[in-house]
């Protein structure tokens, strides 16, 4: 196992290695201009990893109905929990020294986690003790559209003010969703400044599986970021690209450690950046088990040593310690392979320079019960492209400098798709050229992919999807269902690189009756 | 097993005053207020203190005359432009047009020209003739060197100096607060007029 010194080295080495890898190519201005700030070029304060433990946010408890006057109340004999939560900003012990100001929901970044069960309402109140106007967006979610937190700005939570936001976690099947934030032109600041949280919806049959539960059963949200001098966030809304930072969190934290035993262990791994690209993977090369994807647990996991995580990607894994033997010196890395410099996208895998996101300390020698069935949800949609009533093509775009969706910019008051409620639709989405990746992800509904380019889709992106990523010439059809009789109303689609999603590559559609 | 800490949080931190390289005494951020000016403070490298002319032949410094505590509206262009420009340039005058309404004297448009060889003050002149432009909006040139590094510094540049490359794009900010945007320049009037707006603070009224 290699040393402290030697990976405090390998850890300079591989950011001197990203930047070694940078060939000429264009708009790398950005990374250039703007000394100290967050376009990647200024160089945040060095930090040596591993040295504070990996945080995993809090869960939320619910509050008294009572508490929250004006808050909806519902007859329909579904339960309901209530929730408050403030935005506001913080001082967080990031880095060693002076603290940095994030921006959070109820005090801490990553904000506090949901954790309803399948099929039970919960109500969120977000008061809003910002700055500026803000909407909150479950990603994921099967989510009334007046919840959804979809970018339009008349449904934006005005500074000091609150909105009540209803989830009635009514999906076919549990699975690991986020909540950011998605002020439509802002997103990418808000994000950037720590507004996003974690939203796990449980299900008794998912319980019954015995997978790694409880302490075994942890979520890691990557993200990177740029601190100037002070240790401060400070966000470049002149870099249009996307932002690319220089350093490395997992759940808030710089390059953690988790100490664990020798035993299996769920992890839920979200990529949490505006536009970093991640390639994971066990310095030991070991393999693991991919279990989830974006919508929920697969039909039946696969045995993987690495996989791509796009921004606002999940995927859950299941990694089994046992073979390591556990000691003071006993290191296993979570290591990122990509190698990306700029917003346009990851330049490819070398696994000759690993980057560890997070340090395994195998210390404990446990029991564990836990298992990995063969079988993991049967409760999984279908989606019979037979039924579908129609096929939309979206080509995403960049011209003239920004980004497009079928040549035309969003415009939070046109409808660019209409969709009748319980019908099954096809969606193309093609990437529109010019060597730029747009991890496409659509709000309301999980899909299927049915083809990538005309390949059956292979690993998690088999499972429930609600990102797809455009590689470069690619074309991706995907389809789903429209159901929900609560779910009426307008939504958004758009790129996922949030930088592209600010210069409004978006389009609206409309769930109608 | 479960590791909770690191995020908890103490309130009441004393913050000694920190010096900036070359930005004199500021404080750091520990509330909202604190964070805008902040951040305001940080982005002060993308706006170049250049000197520019106007279409009546004044000098204009970038920063100080045309940018602090302004809310701006920023177009690139060229008089010669035969493509997106002569739909941009009226798209904004009718945006003008909205906000002397709902914002009046609030915002500043500033047109800069790519091509300050060609498009002299007098030639800026005549261009803004065309249209019905209000008092607030400056058409400006400039060294070459200057009017690019203006676009590098707000990312609006395109390394082969393609001149419509970026030409759809509206830098809209709010100086003061360090918001800034961008946002399509043929967008629909009403639209922009909302997102400039916004930025001002104003809240969006519901309509579904």
């Amino acid at each position: 196992m290699p040393t402290r010194r030697e990976l405090l080295k390998a850890g300079i080495y591989c950011s001197t290695a990203l930047l070694y890898l940078t060939g000429p190519k264009m708009d790398t201005w950005a990374l250039k201009d703007g000394g100290k700030n967050s376009d990647g070029g200024g160089g945040s304060p060095k930090v040596t990893p591993f040295q504070v433990a990996l945080p995993v946010p809090t869960v939320k408890t619910p509050v008294p109905l009572a508490s929250l006057p004006g808050a909806p109340v519902f007859n329909d004999g579904h339960p309901t929990d209530y929730y408050s939560s403030t935005e506001r900003v913080a001082l967080q012990q990031v880095l060693p020294g002076q603290k940095t100001l994030v921006w959070t929901y109820d005090g801490t970044y990553p904000g506090p986690s949901y954790a309803p069960r399948l099929n039970r309402r919960i109500v969120v109140r977000q008061t809003n003790h910002l700055s500026t106007n803000t909407v909150v967006h479950q990603h994921g979610g099967h989510t009334q559209a007046a919840s959804d937190g979809s970018a339009f700005p008349d449904e934006e939570i005005p500074v000091g003010a609150f909105r009540d936001y209803i989830y009635d976690n009514d999906s076919d099947v549990g699975a690991f969703l986020w909540y950011h934030d998605h002020t439509l032109d802002f997103t990418g600041h808000n994000v950037f400044m720590g507004l996003a949280g974690l939203f796990i919806v449980g299900s008794d049959s998912i319980d019954a599986l015995n997978l790694p539960s409880g302490a075994f059963d942890i979520p890691f949200v990557f993200q990177d970021r740029t601190f100037d001098a002070n240790n401060q966030l400070v966000y470049n809304p002149f870099d249009h690209d996307g932002f690319i930072g220089d350093t490395f969190l997992v759940n808030g934290a710089v390059q953690p450690k988790l100490r664990v035993g020798n035993r299996k262990y769920r992890f839920r791994t979200l990529n949490g950046s505006n536009a970093r690209f991640y390639e994971i993977s066990l310095s030991s090369g070991r393999p693991f088990q991919i279990i989830g994807s974006d919508g929920g647990l697969l039909r039946t996991p696969f045995e993987s040593t690495s996989y791509r995580l796009a921004p606002a990607e999940r995927v859950e894994i299941v990694v089994d310690f046992s073979f390591y033997a556990p000691g003071p010196n006993t290191h296993v890395f979570l290591n990122n392979t990509m190698i990306q410099t700029g917003g346009r996208g990851p330049e490819g895998v070398d696994p000759t320079q690993p980057f560890p996101l997070l340090r395994f300390d195998v210390l404990d020698s446990v029991t564990d019960n836990s298992t990995v069935p063969a079988v993991l949800e049967t409760g999984l949609p279908t989606f019979n492209p037979a039924e579908s009533v129609i096929t939309r093509e979206f080509e995403f775009v960049r011209s003239q400098g920004a980004w497009q969706v079928n040549n035309r910019f969003f415009d939070p008051n046109r409808i660019d798709a209409t969709v009748k409620l319980n019908t099954t639709e096809i969606w193309r989405l093609k990437n529109g050229g010019g060597g730029w990746f747009h991890p496409i992800h659509i709000h309301r509904n999980e899909f299927f992919i049915l083809d990538r380019n005309g390949f059956a889709p292979i690993g998690a992106e088999a499972g429930l999807k609600d990102v797809f990523v455009l590689n470069p010439g690619d074309e991706v059809n995907v389809i789903t269902k429209y159901t929900g009789t609560k779910q009426l109303g307008k939504y958004v689609f758009h790129c996922h690189n949030i930088e592209h999603e600010d210069m409004r590559m978006m389009g609206r559609f409309d769930v109608v009756l | 097993m479960r590791r909770i800490a690191a995020l908890i949080l103490t309130s009441g931190v004393a913050l000694s005053a920190f010096v900036l390289p070359g930005e004199g005494a500021q404080q750091l951020p520990q509330d909202a207020p604190a964070y805008t000016a902040y951040q305001r403070n940080a982005l002060r490298s993308h706006f170049p203190d250049v000197m520019l002319l106007t279409q009546d032949n004044e000098q204009k410094r970038f920063y100080d005359d045309l940018i602090k505590d302004k809310i701006v509206v920023i177009q690139f262009m060229f008089a010669n432009c035969d493509e997106l420009c002569p739909r941009t340039t009226p798209n904004l005058a009718r945006v003008q047009r909205n906000l002397q309404q709902r914002a009046p004297g609030r915002v500043n448009f500033l047109s800069i020209t790519v091509d300050p060889k060609r498009d002299t003050p007098q030639a800026l002149k005549r261009y803004a003739s065309h249209f019905d432009i209000q008092r607030g909006w400056y058409f400006l040139t400039g060294k070459k060197d200057d009017v690019d590094l203006v676009r590098r510094k707000l990312g609006v540049y395109d390394p082969e100096d393609k001149k419509l490359e970026h030409m759809n794009v509206l830098t809209i900010g709010n100086e003061a607060q360090g918001r800034w945007l961008a946002m399509e320049a043929l967008a629909k009037p009403d639209d922009i007029t909302q997102t400039v707006l916004r930025v001002l603070g104003k809240t969006v009224p519901a309509q579904r």
